[in-house]
C-alpha cells in the first residue's frame, strides 16, 4: 500500500543532486573522464582501422609482389622472362608488370656533376603496364607508349623532379651516362612508395643496352578478396620449372603489425577508463557520505512522514545512479565529439562507437548505483530521532 | 481498556526508556502509562530534560521503548516490522516539530505533499489535499513560496499543513513554538487547539501553553507526576 510509484520514486531521488546542482557536477566528473576516454579510444582505434582497411583497398591490400628466390644450393634463381605475361594470364589477375633496378647507374641533372653526387636517385626499368597496374597518376607530361619504350626517354618521380630541376617535360637528364628526355612527372604513389626517388625508364631501350639485366619483382594487382587465391598459384605461373624459387609478399603483413600496435594502445586506454572510472566511483561515494550527513534532518522527516528503511535505501541509490547517469552521458557525448573531431582533423571518416556509448551509459548508472550502496546503507540505518533532533 | 467502546488514539501502557550512557543507564521514562483519546487535545508539560520529547518519540514510533507497550488506534506496534511501523506513521500519525524541517529547495506544496508521499494517496490526491491544508492554516496564498520565503511562523504553519493534510487520528507536536516569538506562537497554539476531528498532543515546557489545552499532563524526572483537566490544574497552580 505504502509502496511508491515509479516516478515518485524517481521524482524524489531526483530532488537530491539537483537541489545541488554544482556539487552533483562535480561529482559527475570522474565518471565522464572514464565514459568519454572509453568511448574516444574506441571510437579513435574504429577510425584508424576504418581507414587502414580504405587505404589498404584503395593501395594494396590487393596488390602481390613477386620477387626472385634462391635454388635449392642457396643460389639466387632469376625469374623467367615470360613470368609477366604468364601472370596476366591469371583470371583474377588485372595488371602485372616487371621492374628491373639498374644498380650502380647515376641520375644527373647533367653531365658535369660528379658522379659521386649521385643525390640518392635510383634508376629502373619498367614495362608500360606499371601504370595501370599500380595506379601512377602523371603530375605532368605524359607516360610511356609504345614509341617512347624504345626511347632514351624517362619519367621521373615527383621527389627525383624535384631534386633534378625538372618543371616541364623536354627537359634532358643524365642517367647511365647518356642523355634522356624527361617526358612526364609522377605524381607521388601511396601504392609505390620508392618510385618517388626514382628515374623510370622504358623497358624495351634499357635492355637494348643491358640484354642480361634481370627482373628485380613483379608488381601484381588482383581483383579485391582474391589476394589468397592468386598467391597460391604465382610461383608455379611464374616459374613453372622452379615454383621455389620464387618470392611472394603481400602487403597485409604491414595492416598486421599496424593492428598490434593499435590493440595495444587500446588496452592502454581501456585501462585508464577503468581507473578513470574507479575514482568516479570514489568520488561519488564520497559526495553521497557528506549528503547523507548533511541530510540527516530530511531522512528523518521522511521516516517519520512514513518511508520505511528500504524505501530510504532505494532513494540514495538511485540518487547514486543519478549522478552516474548524468556523468555516463556527459562523458558518451564527449567521447563522440572527441572521435568526430579526430576523424575531422585526420581527414577521415570518423567512426563512433555508438555501442559503446550506449554501453558506457549504462555501466556508468551501474557504478553510480554501486557506488551508492553504502551510503544509502547508512541513511536507512540513521535513527529518526537523533535526525530530527539535529539541526 | 473495557471502560472505553473505541481505542484511544494512541498509547502508552507501562512504559519506561533507558539509556545507556558512558557513566552507566540513565532513565529518561519510568512507568508511564498515557491514553489520549481520538480528538482529544493534550499538552504535555515539564521541565527541559524531563523525559517529554523522548515521550513523543516513543508514542510516534520513532523510537522504541526499554519496557512497556505502544498502541496506535488500540494496536501494539511492538511486534510490527519496520514497513508495518512506518506505514502507521504514514496514516495515523503527523509530527510538528520545533525546527520545522521542511526541505528548503522545495515550495511550500510540495512540503506538504512530502507528508503524504508514502501515504498511497496519488499525485494528483496529494496535490489536492496539500493546497487545501495550506489553505485551511492561512498559506492558500504562499503556495509556491520556499521556506526561505517564509517566516517562523509561516514556516511552522506549513509543518502543521504537512501534519494534518492525510488527516492523520494524532498531530504529536513537539516544542511547536518553541523557535517563535510569544504572538506567533499564541497563534500557532491556537492553530493546533482549534483543529477539529484529530488528537493533538503538544510538548512544551511552557505553562501559561500548557494552560490553554483541556488536559495537561505534568511530567519530571521521567514520570508523570499530575493528569489534569482544564479546573484542575488551575486549581493545582502554575508550580511546576
Ligand atoms: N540518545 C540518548 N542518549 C542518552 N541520553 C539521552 C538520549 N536522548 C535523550 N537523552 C537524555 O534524556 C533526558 C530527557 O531528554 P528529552 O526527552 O529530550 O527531554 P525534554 O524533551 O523533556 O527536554 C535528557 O537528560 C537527555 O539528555
Ligand atoms: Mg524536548
Amino acid at each position: 500500500m505504502a509502496r511508491l510509484t515509479v516516478r515518485d520514486t524517481l521524482t524524489t531521488a531526483a530532488l537530491g543532486p539537483r537541489s545541488r546542482v554544482s556539487r552533483s557536477l562535480l561529482s559527475m566528473l570522474g565518471v565522464a573522464i572514464g565514459i568519454a576516454t572509453l568511448v574516444a579510444i574506441l571510437g579513435i582505434t574504429a577510425t584508424n582501422e576504418a581507414r587502414l582497411r580504405a587505404d589498404l583497398e584503395a593501395l594494396g591490400s590487393n596488390v602481390l609482389v613477386v620477387a626472385p628466390g634462391q635454388g635449392p644450393n642457396l643460389e639466387p634463381v632469376p625469374l623467367p622472362e615470360t613470368a609477366p605475361e604468364m601472370i596476366r594470364r591469371i583470371g583474377p589477375v588485372t595488371g602485372a608488370a616487371a621492374v628491373r633496378e639498374l644498380e650502380g647507374a647515376g641520375v644527373f641533372r647533367n653531365d658535369l656533376v660528379p658522379s659521386t653526387m649521385g643525390g640518392g636517385l635510383t634508376a629502373v626499368a619498367v614495362q608500360p603496364e606499371l601504370a595501370a597496374a599500380m595506379d601512377l597518376h602523371l603530375h605532368r607530361g605524359a607516360w610511356f607508349d609504345a614509341a617512347s619504350v624504345t626511347l632514351p626517354t624517362t619519367v621521373l618521380g615527383a621527389s627525383a623532379a624535384d631534386h633534378l630541376g625538372v618543371s616541364v617535360p623536354g627537359q634532358r637528364v643524365w642517367i647511365d651516362d647518356s642523355w634522356y628526355a624527361v617526358i612526364g612527372v609522377l605524381q607521388p604513389s601511396g601504392l609505390m612508395p620508392d618510385l618517388d626517388r626514382a628515374a623510370l625508364l622504358g623497358e624495351d631501350w634499357v635492355l637494348t643496352g643491358h640484354p642480361d639485366l634481370a627482373i628485380s619483382r613483379i608488381q601484381v594487382r588482383v581483383q579485391t578478396g582474391t589476394v589468397e587465391a592468386v598467391r597460391d598459384v604465382l610461383d608455379d605461373t611464374a616459374n613453372p620449372g622452379m615454383p621455389r624459387a620464387v618470392g611472394v609478399s603481400t602487403p597485409s603483413q604491414l595492416a598486421d603489425a599496424q593492428r598490434a600496435v593499435d590493440s595495444t594502445f587500446q588496452s592502454l586506454a581501456l585501462g585508464l577508463a577503468a581507473v578513470a572510472l574507479l575514482v568516479g566511483a570514489i568520488g561519488i561515494v564520497n559526495t553521497m557520505v557528506i549528503a547523507v550527513l548533511e541530510r540527516r534532518g530530511e531522512i528523518a522527516l521522511r521516516r517519520a512522514v512514513g518511508a520505511r528503511a528500504l524505501q530510504i535505501r532505494t532513494q540514495f541509490m538511485l540518487e547514486a545512479g543519478f549522478l552516474g547517469l548524468g556523468g555516463g552521458v556527459a562523458g558518451a557525448v564527449l567521447g563522440l565529439l572527441v572521435v568526430v573531431v579526430y576523424g575531422t582533423w585526420q581527414k577521415t571518416i570518423p567512426a563512433p562507437n555508438f555501442l559503446a556509448a550506449g554501453v558506457g551509459v549504462g555501466l556508468s548508472v551501474l557504478v553510480g548505483v554501486i557506488a551508492g550502496v553504502y551510503p544509502a546503507v547508512r541513511a536507512a540505518q540513521l535513527s529518526p530521532v537523533e535526525g530530527l533532533r539535529s539541526e | 481498556m473495557t471502560h472505553t467502546a473505541v481505542a484511544p488514539a494512541v498509547e502508552l501502557r507501562g512504559v519506561s526508556k533507558t539509556y545507556a550512557t558512558g557513566s552507566g543507564d540513565l532513565t529518561v521514562l519510568r512507568d508511564v502509562d498515557l491514553a489520549i483519546a481520538p480528538g482529544e487535545h493534550a499538552a504535555i508539560v515539564g521541565p527541559s530534560g524531563s523525559g517529554k520529547s523522548t515521550m513523543l518519540s516513543i508514542l510516534g514510533t520513532l523510537d522504541a521503548p526499554s519496557a512497556g507497550e505502544v498502541l496506535v488506534g488500540g494496536r501494539p506496534t511492538a511486534a510490527m516490522s519496520d514497513g508495518e511501523r512506518s506505514d502507521v506513521r504514514s496514516r495515523s500519525l503527523g509530527f510538528v516539530f520545533q525546527q520545522f524541517h521542511l526541505l528548503s529547495h522545495a515550495d511550500a506544496v510540495a512540503n506538504v505533499e512530502l507528508g503524504m508521499l508514502y501515504t498511497g494517496l496519488g499525485r494528483a490526491e496529494r496535490r489536492r489535499r496539500a493546497v487545501d491544508a495550506l489553505t485551511r492554516v492561512g498559506l492558500g496564498e504562499r503556495l509556491d513560496h520556499r521556506p526561505t520565503q517564509l517566516s517562523g511562523g509561516e514556516q511552522q504553519r506549513v509543518a502543521i499543513a504537512r501534519a494534518i493534510a492525510h488527516e492523520p487520528a494524532v498531530v504529536l507536536a513537539d516544542e511547536p513554538t518553541g523557535a517563535l516569538d510569544q504572538a506567533t506562537g499564541t497563534a500557532i497554539i491556537d492553530l493546533l487547539d482549534g483543529l477539529a476531528d484529530v488528537a493533538v498532543v503538544v510538548i512544551t515546557h511552557d505553562l501559561v501553553i500548557a494552560d490553554r489545552f483541556a488536559r495537561q499532563v505534568r511530567i519530571r524526572d521521567g514520570r508523570i507526576e499530575a493528569d489534569l483537566t482544564a479546573g484542575e490544574a488551575t486549581a493545582a497552580g502554575s508550580e511546576v
